[in-house]
């Protein structure tokens, strides 16, 4: 604005500077007076003009410089709702969708007839209340809700009609087909439709969120998410456990199925759980994921990684002896053996006696600070790394001292996460090596880049016979499904009630691996402060949680693709004829 | 000569301007039908979302479960167990052929 004033004054100036720089003598030589007017008239012309033409573009560059009024808030359609991929299984069942559905709105002012409209929409939809449909198509408003999220059947037949005065809105909705079944892994979605627990805000923490949060919202469907999780086997899982928790009056169980080579979980399921279409539920404490967002002491499962430490040390081997026939005392404690045998006991029989005194002997040889350095290269001391954003830290002594590596070594004293355990143990079962669980498809060729050799191929193989032999002679006897050789270690871990250990509030975990001479998968249940069953007395490990395995195993092992194997090396026993 | 030479323009301009309306007449129904044929491909892809929703509802371990124990009398209904599983390589040999003893002896005969 400011220039074009200051060239229009420019102009008078140098008009002004023309009538004084010119010469009195020159005006008489000026000849012809008319151009001399013509001239005058020409430059009033040109100022006008130019002042006109000022006058227009300054008003083109305040209009262009002012922020445009508010006329409207309602955001376009597309951009309410930004577009999720849908999540599938291992096999390509819906997990998690996008359901595109309509809803149906009127404009009470452009309507003439309420009745006709109401009589036509009633045909369509038959439970559509009428009364308050009339009125609301006769109120003096300009918007009205009809009806929301109709099926795109009603939506045709609606439009068929060719009703005036009546629209439809398109609405986005996430709906989870399985509701409770896989809760935990899928988790859930906001109102906004932002992924706030589960794979959900893992699938929002790959980009998509950051897109959404500027605007930039796709509105083309995107590539489905493809999960390990198997949903037949995840059902099976959960429909095991649920039944575990009532039967055995629980708190809470929780369980996971976890391929042994690529590190996948093929189900894994935390009770009680919510539905993740209306999760009202979610937050409250007692739905927690068990299996990675909570720590427990895991008890006598823990004498695994002991024993596979005493014998990977190399300083213990399978021939040895221990002698558990008297009780350890140490630090004001005593350590006992639930099912005594008072003898000197080999490793095998520590393993399948779950023998206190015999472990903490075992741990006593590599020491205090082999045995940290153990289980923290199994990954069972610090934070896990997995996709889902539940992840508690496990906690373990400050400052490890002998009373700590003795009650560790039965698993008290630290605690971790069941799913870490269960992995953990895969790595005990599968040669050795350590890996990484994923929620996504991974092939064995890509676990083999990101996996550790934890312990030695010897040792693996001595513990799935110790694993093998505890079901066959030890507390793992429920556990028993014929034709999948399942091994396993039972763990009944007293529970902390108001700073002292309770012996009738238990935490019991039964830790498998089938088939055991070649493991594909370890199922690790764990049952918490269960009861003991109707018309028995006891409520250990192997008592609840084996048998829960043994029925998820029973269920699942063909659809997760293993072969079952009859007679001792595996040859079929079939009469030949 | 000039009078039929301004005719021909004149016919000239009319046939372009009448071409140019139905090219663009043409063009605006082709528009149309994309247009309508558009939002059928998207009323089809929502249905085909709807539809594939409901598939999966249906199809749920968890009914299947359900709908399992309600006709368990009526279909008599059973798990699979691992005995019942057998792989092709472990199922015994075939009986041989019954063997002719007629043939046999002949055979027999034939080698004495």
């Amino acid at each position: 604005m400011v220039k074009p004033v200051s060239f229009v004054s420019g102009l008078f100036k140098s008009r002004k500077a023309d009538v004084i720089d010119a010469d009195p003598m020159r005006i008489h030589i000026s000849q012809n007076h008319d151009a001399d007017r013509t001239g005058n008239r020409i430059g009033i012309a040109m100022i006008a003009f130019t002042v006109f033409c000022v006058v227009v573009g300054g008003r083109l560059v305040q209009y262009g410089v002012r922020s445009p009024e508010t006329v409207s808030s309602i955001l376009p359609n597309d951009r309410l709702l930004a577009s999720r991929p849908d999540l599938h299984d291992r096999n390509g069942s819906i997990l998690a969708t996008d359901i595109r559905t309509v809803s149906l709105y009127a404009e009470p002012h452009k309507i003439s007839d309420p009745d006709e409209v109401v009589e036509q929409l009633a045909l369509v939809l038959p439970d559509l209340d009428v009364k308050k449909t009339y009125r609301k198509l006769s109120s003096k408003s300009r918007f009205q809700w009809l009806r929301r999220q109709l099926t795109p059947g009603q939506q045709s037949e609606i439009l068929t009609k060719g009703i005036p005065g009546i629209g439809f809105r398109p609405e986005k909705r996430r709906f989870y087909p399985g509701g409770p079944t896989a809760s935990h892994v899928v988790g859930h979605v906001n109102i906004d439709n932002v992924g706030i627990a589960g794979m959900e805000k893992f699938v929002d923490g790959q980009g998509l969120g950051d897109l959404a949060a500027v605007g930039l919202t796709v509105n083309k469907t995107l590539e489905p998410v493809k999960l390990s999780i198997d949903l037949r086997v995840q059902h099976i899982l959960r429909d095991e456990l649920a039944a575990a928790m009532e039967r055995y009056r629980a708190i809470a169980t929780a369980g996971v199925v976890l391929n042994v080579h690529t590190g996948e979980v093929v189900a894994m399921s935390s009770l009680p759980d919510y539905d993740p279409n209306n999760p009202v539920d979610a937050l409250k404490s007692d739905r927690l994921n068990r299996m990675t967002g909570g720590t427990f002491e895991m008890g006598s499962t823990f004498k695994a990684f002991t024993t596979a430490m005493a014998l990977d040390s190399g300083r213990v081997s399978m021939n040895d002896s221990f002698d558990a026939r008297k009780p350890i005392r140490i630090g004001g404690f005593t350590i006992r053996d639930f099912h005594g045998k008072n003898r000197i006991l080999s490793v095998p029989e520590i393993f399948i006696y779950s023998s206190n005194i015999g472990t903490a002997k075992m741990a006593d040889v590599v020491g205090i600070k082999g045995h940290q350095e153990f289980l923290t290269r199994l990954g069972l001391l610090s934070r896990m790394q997995t996709e889902l954003p539940e992840v508690a830290t496990p906690s373990q002594p400050s400052k490890w001292k002998k009373i700590n590596s003795v009650t560790i070594s039965f698993g008290h004293g630290v605690s971790t996460t069941p799913l870490q355990t269960a992995v953990a143990a895969a790595a005990l079962m599968n040669g050795g090596k350590l890996i990484a669980p994923t929620f996504l498809p991974r092939s064995r060729a890509e676990a083999d880049t990101v996996a550790q050799q934890v312990v030695s191929e010897q040792t693996s193989k001595s513990m799935r016979d110790m694993m093998r032999l505890n079901v066959e002679k030890g507390s793992g006897r429920n556990a028993e499904v014929d034709g999948y050789w399942v091994g396993g270690k039972t763990g009944t871990a007293e529970k902390v009630i108001n700073g002292r250990y309770s012996s009738y509030v238990r935490f019991n975990a039964f830790l498998s691996a089938f088939p055991v001479d070649d493991p594909q998968y370890v199922v690790l249940v764990v049952v918490d402060e269960p009861k003991p069953e109707e018309g028995k007395k006891y409520a250990t490990a192997g008592t609840n949680a084996a048998p829960t395995v043994r029925e998820v195993i029973r269920r699942s092992a063909s659809l997760l693709g293993v072969r079952p194997k009859f007679g001792r090396n595996g040859d079929a026993l079939l009469k030949s004829y | 000569m000039f009078r039929a030479f301004e005719i021909l323009l004149i016919a000239t301009v009319l046939a372009a301007t009448g071409y140019t309306f139905y090219i663009k007449n043409q063009s605006e129904d082709r528009l149309a039908e994309i247009n309508r044929l558009e939002s059928e491909i998207r009323t089809h892809t929502d249905t085909i979302d709807l539809l594939e929703a409901d598939w999966s509802l249906l199809n749920q371990p968890a009914r299947v479960q359900k709908l399992i124990q309600a006709y368990q009398e009526r279909l008599q209904l059973k798990t699979t167990e691992a005995e019942q599983i057998v792989q092709a390589e472990e199922l015994p040999r075939i009986r041989p052929e019954p063997v002719d003893l007629i043939a046999d002896q002949i055979m027999t005969g034939s080698v004495e």
